[in-house]
């Protein structure tokens, strides 16, 4: 019995742009919409995949087998249960072809054929192709698959698909282009001179002789001339490509919803955004300045010390409650408190209300971590801060001390303004800026909104751009509380550690409210200006950390 | 579970390799039924043939196997998708559930299915059978079909598009009829 077919124009051409590998988030979506509406639209969508998989297996598949089917039969591997090229109305019999196959495993390849059957090889070899890249570098390289993990020098091969949750990978083509993949990234390697980001985050650098070289994303097909760039693909709400030039030029070609858009030409020092901005699917292109920032272009190891290192010390620690390293393959992971339960999520400091865009993943102090980048966000024609904020409130031990790794880009844009990198807030009295920066970049502390900002007894001031380290220690006595600030210029490779404050005690304590990081406030101390700048590795404890222990975490960043 | 350690019986390889041989473009098909993507399918396809391997003493000889290597390729397409990040999969978790059941009926005519899109190949004029040759080719995509035919890739899209759909037809078409005879 066959099933009526009626005629599904939209599904089917969606349909065909998944089988294509073209599809959409947003345009996945209105599929599986439209495919659930009835029984007859499921089947018609299944039929069009199966027909996709009969005409792939047919065709593709058939010349994997044919290549073996030269082979005699003593060097037939096992492995290659491959498709038969055949389409007549055959019923599933055993064939002759598999017939010798058998005879083969009677006879002489017993050996061989248990040994691929036992060690569980009945798959596909894909060392039978040849390689069309390798894998030269890592740093910090945590695969999604720990069986797969690769290792420095394997041979990759058309077809694979890497899944890096962390750290970098770079990745040489035959042709000579050169592949940075930033983690978390998801990649499949098509060909020599082709790739696909599923998402994250890589850079390429192509030699002139390898000009063409192509990077598909959902939204967009980026064609190089010959150059060095950047692509990242953001698969959250409707997915977001963004391709920077940093040498030389690239092609650009926005991919819709059943239409391709024109193509664009990027120079070094330009990039372009593509996002779907509709639910039919319409492709937004936005140009902009370039950010090289954003993308690591060299995988190096670090020369000492790292913050991989750090991390490590640091969740070894026994007084650890709260951990957290924006590491993971999703946003919820990036936004998990590694250590306890106090998770956070991003926030739009406009009213309070969440949501938003948050860059949350750029290079990290080395290059092999990320970092997050709280920043101002498009939402309704305005741009609002976005920062993290826990879902629950936070109770602040009674000695506490507040470590973490920050870059201060630059001031906030309005006159008394307040960057907070990690605080909480009560009522408008009872507030905790346990690291904020505030006048020029002054490292700052408040907890009781009546008193003044706790300074550096020093003129410091942290340097834009620059990355630190930094850990404040709070001991509540009384209704009051005593400080003391640390901090460690890491751009200049600071060995130990500054006590910018010493153990000055301030009026208030620290209240309970939920945590936010990468918050910032104004004079009104309203929600408004974010973090201007990147936060990693935010780790609270429940005990006041000696200088000694503070200046051991540093040395694991800087030798 | 075979023991490592030893030599599996050849009487029982030959067995399990015939059978298996019957099964792969149909366990293939299932998969890319329930996930889509030809190389994820196929990464299932060796997922399930190791566990076939592995629980091959549980089969029942006589009966289909296919039909159980499939219900055995349902199970690694779900751990598939588990081992996946949600952002990455493309449709919900109820939706694949839906397309399970007609994912099994599609197996009782697969046979049939598969004589009828041979029957309407040859009916495809030589270009489009051409186009559709080369698109399935190892390691094309639209675009290489694009460049090597000196098309646009849209135009490429469409027309590749148009006779999927009219094999599509076709292939209802001839088995309507074959159930009318």
């Amino acid at each position: 019995m066959t099933q009526s077919i009626a005629h599904f124009d939209e599904l089917a051409a969606l349909t065909a742009a998944l089988c294509d590998g073209e599809i959409t988030s947003p345009q996945a979506q209105r599929l599986e919409a439209l495919a659930s509406q009835s029984e007859a639209a499921r089947w018609y969508f299944l039929q069009y995949v199966q027909l996709h998989g009969e005409l792939y297996w047919d065709h593709a598949a058939a010349v994997r087998a044919a290549g073996v089917a030269t082979l005699p039969p003593e060097q037939t591997p096992f492995v290659q249960i491959a498709p038969r090229a055949s389409r007549g109305r055959q019923t599933a019999s055993v064939g002759g072809r598999w017939r010798w196959i058998a005879a083969a495993v009677a006879a002489s390849l017993l050996a061989t054929i248990a040994w691929f059957v036992v060690g569980g090889l009945l798959r596909d070899d894909p060392r039978a192709s040849a390689a069309i890249a390798r894998l030269v570098k890592t740093a910090d390289a945590q695969w999604a698959d720990a069986e797969q993990a690769l290792a420095t020098g394997e041979d990759l091969h058309a077809g694979r698909t890497l899944d890096m949750r962390s750290g970098l990978a770079e990745i040489e083509c035959e042709g000579g282009t050169r592949l940075v993949l930033q983690g978390p990234t998801r990649l499949t390697l098509d060909s020599a001179e082709r790739v696909t980001l599923h998402g994250g985050r890589l850079a390429a650098r192509v030699p002139p002789a390898a000009a063409g070289f192509t990077v598909q994303t959902p939204d967009a097909i980026v064609v190089d001339r010959g150059t060095e760039f950047g692509v990242s693909y953001d698969e959250r709400g409707r997915g977001a490509t963004e391709i920077h030039v940093f040498i030389g030029a690239v092609e650009v070609r926005p991919m819709g919803a059943d239409t391709v858009g024109d193509c664009t030409e990027l120079l070094a020092g330009q990039a372009v955004r593509i996002a779907t901005d509709s639910p039919e699917g319409k492709l937004g292109v936005r140009r902009m300045p370039a950010a090289e920032g954003l993308f690591v272009r060299d995988v190096r190891a670090p020369a000492a010390g790292s913050v991989a290192q750090l991390r490590q010390v640091v969740a070894a620690h026994p007084n650890l409650i709260h951990h957290y390293t924006f590491e993971g393959a999703t946003r919820a992971e990036r936004c998990r408190d590694k250590r306890g339960d106090l998770h956070l999520r991003e926030i739009i400091m406009r009213d309070g209300r969440g949501g938003g865009d948050f860059r949350e993943t750029i290079p990290g102090l080395d290059g092999t971590t990320n970092a997050v980048a709280p920043r101002r966000a498009e939402q309704d024609g305005n741009t609002n801060g976005v920062g993290l904020e826990s879902d629950a409130a936070f109770v602040p031990p009674p000695e506490m001390t507040v470590e973490l790794l920050l870059r201060f880009d630059r001031l906030p844009q309005a006159e008394g303004s307040i960057a907070a990198a990690v605080a909480t807030r009560e009522s408008e009295r009872r507030c905790g800026f346990f690291v904020a920066a505030a006048n020029g970049g002054r490292p700052v502390q408040l907890l009781d909104a009546d008193a003044a900002w706790l300074e550096p007894s020093d003129d410091f001031v942290f340097t834009p751009g620059r990355w630190y380290y930094v850990a404040t220690t709070f001991r509540v006595e009384g209704e009051r509380t005593r400080v003391s600030t640390y901090v460690a210029d890491l751009g200049r490779r600071e060995r130990m550690l500054t006590r910018v404050v010493r153990d000055e005690l301030v009026s208030g304590a620290p209240p309970t409210s939920r945590l936010g990081v990468g918050k910032a406030f104004d004079d009104q101390l309203t929600h408004t200006y974010p973090w201007a700048g990147a936060l990693d590795e935010v780790a609270i404890y429940n005990a006041v950390l000696d200088e000694t222990t503070l200046n051991g975490h540093l040395r694991t960043l800087v030798r | 579970m075979e023991d490592r350690t030893t030599p599996p019986d050849p009487a029982r390889i030959e067995v399990f390799t015939q059978l298996l041989a019957t099964c792969q473009r149909r366990v293939f098909l299932y998969a890319l039924g329930l996930l889509h993507n030809a190389a994820d399918a196929e990464e299932v396809l060796q997922e399930t043939n190791l566990v076939l391997w592995r629980k091959f003493d549980q089969y029942l000889p006589g009966t289909d196997f296919g039909r159980w290597a499939c219900r055995i390729a349902q199970f690694e397409v779900l751990r598939f998708r588990e081992k996946r990040a949600q952002a990455q999969r493309l449709f919900s978790n109820r939706f694949i559930e839906g397309l399970v059941e007609a994912a099994e009926q599609s197996l009782d005519q697969a046979d049939d299915r598969r004589a009828a899109l041979a029957h309407c190949l040859g009916k495809l004029r030589d270009s489009d059978r051409q186009l559709i040759a080369r698109r399935y080719e190892a390691g094309a995509t639209t675009e290489s079909v694009a460049q090597a035919f000196g098309r646009s890739v849209q135009g490429t899209r469409k027309t590749l598009h148009r006779i999927r759909a009219a094999l599509l037809e076709c292939i209802e078409r001839t088995l309507a009829r074959e159930d009318r005879a």
